[in-house]
């Protein structure tokens, strides 16, 4: 059985979805029997959502780099970018990789349902503010 | 996109870059310029030097595109290739004259702070090494063992790491 000092390192990683099943599966067990992680859970889901959001919103590159790039390389034509493309092809790049919080989906995956004290709507909520 | 695919397509497009096409490049550049901008600007809190580090790291990364091995995954080794220009591009400042930004972001000159700048503000105090940790955590979505081969330091370490990060911004957003 996970330790509570275990549990709270991994909850972090948890929320931003990248534990393995087998340790979501040990935590998940953990958590329905610990309200004291439950808790911590649950205030790192919001965290997890404002950290998110956070680094979303952080300055993008400005234009003009692939062009300088190139030039450098001196393989690729230094004039022509079609920046449209260039535009596009980075908001693809960003909207393939949005997380979101998995917490809900998977716990109740492993047949638990932890509550996540009225953290509910937020949890499947947009980042609206 | 599922992930594996997601790992799949950047090999196929790592490997065209290694064959010298350059709209496999430009395609690489799409999907890497702004993940490592962002990278370097929590890193070194300076736009004008996450500009300089994408500019390297693409550089290398067109050189050196046929000498990545498959070891870890395309961006795991991208990012490695970035952390290194980071940390050479911040010992040429502290050698130099100019000093980097001190903020992440710009004051919002309207009183409005945004949740989203709070949350920056905060992740502004904690340390270099816990920002990077919380980034490449949140924002990349690395699992703390790819977060440890990628900083060359133990998986506890980068636990505690995040555990303490976690720990600060609690107790600055409160
Ligand atoms: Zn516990």
């Amino acid at each position: 059985m996970m330790t509570c000092n275990e549990a709270r390192e991994l909850i972090p990683w948890y929320v931003a979805g990248s534990l393995s099943a087998h340790e979501v599966g040990e935590l998940a067990v953990h958590v329905a029997d610990c309200s004291d992680c439950r808790a911590q859970l649950a205030r790192d889901v919001s965290l997890g959502i404002d950290l998110e959001g956070a680094l979303k919103s952080l300055p993008g590159i400005p234009s003009g780099g692939f062009e300088k790039v190139s030039r450098q390389i001196k393989r690729l034509p230094s004039t022509g970018v079609d920046i449209g493309s260039f535009l596009a092809g980075l908001s693809v790049g960003l909207s393939a990789r949005g997380s979101g919080a998995p917490l809900k989906a998977d716990l109740k995956l492993l047949g638990y349902r932890i509550p996540l004290l009225g953290n509910e709507d937020k949890l499947g909520g947009q980042h609206d503010r | 996109m599922s992930e594996t695919r997601a790992v799949i397509d950047d090999q196929r497009l790592l490997s065209l870059v290694a064959a010298g096409k350059d709209e496999a490049f430009h395609r690489f550049y799409d999907e890497y310029a702004n993940r490592v901008f962002r990278y370097a600007l929590t890193l070194l809190r300076s736009r004008h030097l996450a500009e300089e580090v994408v500019q390297e790291t693409m550089i290398a990364v067109w050189r050196s595109a046929s000498k990545y091995a498959g070891l870890s995954k395309v961006s795991t080794w991208v990012f490695g290739i970035a952390r290194n220009k980071a940390f050479g591009l911040l010992r040429r400042e502290e050698r130099g004259s100019r000093h980097p930004d001190i903020r992440l972001v710009e004051p919002d000159p309207a009183d409005a702070i945004s949740r989203e700048q709070r949350v920056l503000h905060a992740l502004n105090t904690l340390s270099q090494e816990q920002r990077e940790v919380v980034f490449l955590a949140f924002y990349e979505g690395l699992a703390y063992q790819e977060v440890a081969q990628l900083l060359d330091i133990p998986e506890g370490t980068v636990k505690s790491r995040m555990y303490h990060a976690k720990r600060k911004l609690a107790e600055v957003l409160a």
